[in-house]
């Protein structure tokens, strides 16, 4: 399938080449450009009938499971999730480059019931194609979610994580989408072990910060400088005008000449 | 962690201390109600949320966190908590009180 699916692509390449200094002939021969974008359309479309189907097959499946657990079934007896059957078919959407089949599949490898080893393949091969091909899709922004929480045990290892961050860095043209990489990355590093992990993320906060200015992961790399520089053991606490939970207002400075445990706290 | 922090206010009632929290609850009706029932007697800067505007500035990431301030309103302590927390506040008072001494017996 795959294969000829590669196949036709080159084919229609080849065929089309001389068309595309002469956008005016396309009418007869589609361009390379053309091509490629039937072909995302064609896999877009599969990719909607499979999501429709699925949405189907899973209410019967959350039904039946319902009905089950009423019956005070045992587990055992309960009806098996519907993912044994789609995940291979959205996987080959996947492996032909679907954003939103990779994203799907990026969610749904761990459960799938693989060897660790060939999960941890997999995602490094889905993840590759969503930054490399798709770094400003909606499909990436999800992925994303799934991507900065890698570098731990039993996940993507931290310095192919890095890798996928970094190339996203490079390949998105979305600011949201840089701050937000530079952002995660003193996470994933700092799961690496690196004994530079401190400083670097420093210097990804700074960059973020001058580069950025203007996204919330900014202003949040803001407060972790000024919390390195001017919150360090022997500084002068900076002085907060605030209110409390009555609207009453206070100041730090309202405390100077008492010892003060100042603690950031909740209920919640 | 509130259970300790009000035995170390009640300790130290007639000392020169404060616990000045920075609170980041987001339902007032809730907090008032948890911090009666949990006898919270120490006042709360209202954040309204942990992306509160302190918290930002100070880079909070996590909670809770701890600093230690002397009578001078500066940063001695980070991120000391349960006993180390008290020893901290003790070795400041202690300070306090020797350089009260120390005023008193120039004079």
């Amino acid at each position: 399938m795959q294969a000829t699916l590669l196949l036709l692509c080159l084919a229609l390449g080849q065929a089309t080449a001389p068309t595309q200094s002469a956008p005016q002939a396309s009418q007869a021969v589609p361009t390379k450009a053309e091509a490629s974008q039937a072909e995302r359309d064609k896999l877009q479309a599969a990719w909607k009938a499979n999501d429709a189907a699925m949405a189907e097959d899973y209410k019967v499946w959350r039904e039946a499971t319902q009905a089950a657990r009423a019956k005070g079934l045992p587990r055992e007896e309960w009806p098996a999730s519907p993912l044994a059957k789609w995940f291979p078919l959205n996987e080959q959407l996947a492996d032909q480059g679907q954003p939103d089949a990779l994203t799907w599949c990026l969610q749904q490898v761990s459960t799938s019931g693989r060897e660790l080893a060939t999960v941890l393949e997999c995602k490094s091969r889905w993840y590759q194609k969503l930054v490399s091909e798709h770094a400003d899709s909606a499909a990436m922004e999800v992925a994303f979610n799934y991507l900065r929480g890698e570098g731990g045990t039993g996940s993507l290892d931290a310095k192919r994580t890095l890798e996928l961050l970094d190339t996203l860095l490079a390949t998105t043209t979305r600011e949201a989408m840089k701050a937000r990489v530079l952002f995660a990355m003193p996470d994933v590093i700092a799961r690496a072990n690196d004994p530079e992990a401190a400083k670097k993320k420093l210097e990804l906060y700074e960059r973020l910060a001058k580069d950025y200015p203007n996204t919330p992961e900014a202003r949040r790399a803001r407060g972790v400088l000024n919390s390195e520089r001017n919150l360090s053991i022997g500084s002068l606490a900076p002085d907060f005008t605030t209110k409390d939970v009555d609207g009453v207002e206070f100041k730090l400075s309202d405390y100077r000449g008492k010892v003060v445990v100042l603690d950031f706290w909740g209920f919640w | 962690m509130i259970p300790h922090e009000k035995t170390l206010v009640q300790r130290l009632k007639d000392k020169p201390f404060a616990l000045v929290g920075v609170n980041t609850d987001t339902d007032k009706d809730n907090y008032k109600k948890l911090a009666a029932q949990h006898g919270v007697t120490w006042r709360s800067s209202w954040q309204g949320g942990t992306s509160g505007p302190i918290c930002q500035e100070w880079g909070v990431r996590s909670y809770p966190t701890i600093y230690v301030l002397d009578h001078r309103g500066v940063i001695r302590f980070k991120g000391v908590r349960g006993k180390a927390m008290d020893q901290a506040v003790d070795q400041l008072l202690a300070e306090l009180e020797a350089e009260e001494k120390a005023k008193q017996g120039s004079k």
